[in-house]
């Protein structure tokens, strides 16, 4: 079917054919070129922003496999006891309560101390154990106790005097000593008595 | 043709053309010598258009996709994984040594120290007492003589957590008994105090 009642003429034809690749060239650049670029380049963001996530979430995952070791070294270790959390200060004085039985003794506790999450409960001790093994008893019942307890001083002294009778020795033993119970803030109830970290 | 007049006045009969004319258009004869290969080269292009513009970006598309949906997949099992540790990071917080002073998280362990004092001192010498503070540690002991005391402190010396141990001062009971009336049916006997140094501690402390 001819258009026109005559053919094109060559000038004509180049027109057309200039015309039909830019035609061809605008579709194939709105409909495959864009959008495929479009979506090359979101799934290049993506890849980048999740990779970057990825860091992130590689780095929290090392922090939490050391946490985890050293929480395994700790408990194996059996050296040092886990911190309550404040206040534990009921808890404390039933296991000195408990610690120190029917020994005759004196406690003083110094103001709480606080270090970011960390309270520290300082106290002086001074009782009357009945020999060297009581009072090593006494003092290991602290340091290894549920609660982190870590002794600092210890002075232990004991004096001769005759018995009643005159006819042999006795000896009395005193020891004092001054230590520490440890306490964390994390899932503790701060109250009036916390002072400022 | 029949050409007649029409009986109707002013109006003329025209002849019905009952034959057609068909002229014959001059026929552009295809040359096939140029035809062909110009079919293949355009084929050809569209070959090679179809397969780099179209194809080939199609591809670098889905591998675009593909690689940010593993990378997503990664993402999501590293989150499983922290979630794995459940509630690991409070627990860390009660047995953690963070916040405590090098001095204390290097402490030596004070009932080790007095079992060490146990295990060597008491099997040998009468312990009169001892004082610990920091990294040093004071015993005070009576024995026979200094020869006595003097191998307590080389005993000390051997132990792992001390590192340095030396008799500081040596008394005679006689001196002593002037003092103490409840000594007199006590055999001659020395006093010592052996001063310790233990290990562990940032500081050690040395008396001038």
């Amino acid at each position: 079917m001819k258009i026109l009642s005559r053919d094109f003429t060559l000038k004509e034809k180049i027109l057309i054919g200039i015309l039909l690749v830019i035609i061809l060239g605008f579709l194939y650049y709105q409909f495959v070129d864009q959008p495929i670029n479009n979506a090359i380049m979101k799934a290049e963001n993506e890849k980048a922003g999740n990779e970057i996530e990825l860091e992130n979430v590689n780095i929290k995952i090392s922090q939490l496999e050391k946490m985890k070791n050293e929480i395994d070294r700790i408990i194996a270790d059996g050296s040092i006891s886990p911190m309550p959390s404040y206040n534990n200060s009921k808890a404390v004085n039933n296991l000195l309560n408990d610690v120190l039985g029917n020994y005759s003794y004196s406690i003083t506790f110094a103001n709480l101390t606080r270090n970011d999450n960390l309270i520290r409960r300082e106290f002086s001790l001074e009782f009357a154990p009945a020999d060297f093994s009581a009072m090593v008893d006494v003092l290991t019942a602290l340091e290894k106790s549920e609660f982190r307890c870590l002794i600092d001083a210890i002075d232990f002294s004991r004096t001769r005097a005759y018995n009643d009778d005159r006819t042999g020795y006795i000896y009395k033993y005193t020891a004092k000593t001054t230590a520490t119970f440890y306490e964390t803030m994390v899932g503790g109830t701060p109250d009036s008595g916390l002072p400022e970290g | 043709m029949n050409l007649t007049l029409s009986k109707r006045p002013g109006h003329v009969s025209l002849p019905t053309k009952r034959t057609i004319n068909l002229a014959e258009s001059d026929q552009k004869k295809v040359n096939l010598l140029k035809a062909i290969p110009l079919a293949l080269i355009i084929i050809a292009a569209a070959v090679l258009f179809s397969k780099f513009a179209v194809i080939d970006r199609l591809n670098a598309m889905y591998e675009a996709e593909e690689a940010a949906a593993r990378s997503h997949r990664q993402l999501e099992k590293g989150y499983e994984q922290i979630d794995s540790y459940g509630d690991l990071t409070e627990i860390f917080e009660h047995y953690t040594y963070r916040g405590m002073t090098d001095a204390e998280k290097k402490r030596i362990n004070r009932v080790e120290v007095i079992e060490m004092v146990e295990r060597v001192v008491y099997q040998k010498a009468d312990v009169d007492g001892f004082k610990i503070n920091g990294n040093k540690l004071v015993l005070l002991i009576r024995d026979k003589d200094l020869r006595g005391a003097n191998v307590i402190a080389q005993e000390l010396l051997e132990e792992e957590m001390v590192d340095f141990c030396t008799v500081t001062e040596v008394k005679t009971s006689d001196r002593e008994r002037a003092y103490n009336l409840y000594y007199e049916e006590d055999p001659d006997y020395i006093t010592a105090s052996i001063t310790v140094y233990l290990n562990g501690s940032l500081e050690v402390e040395y008396d001038q």
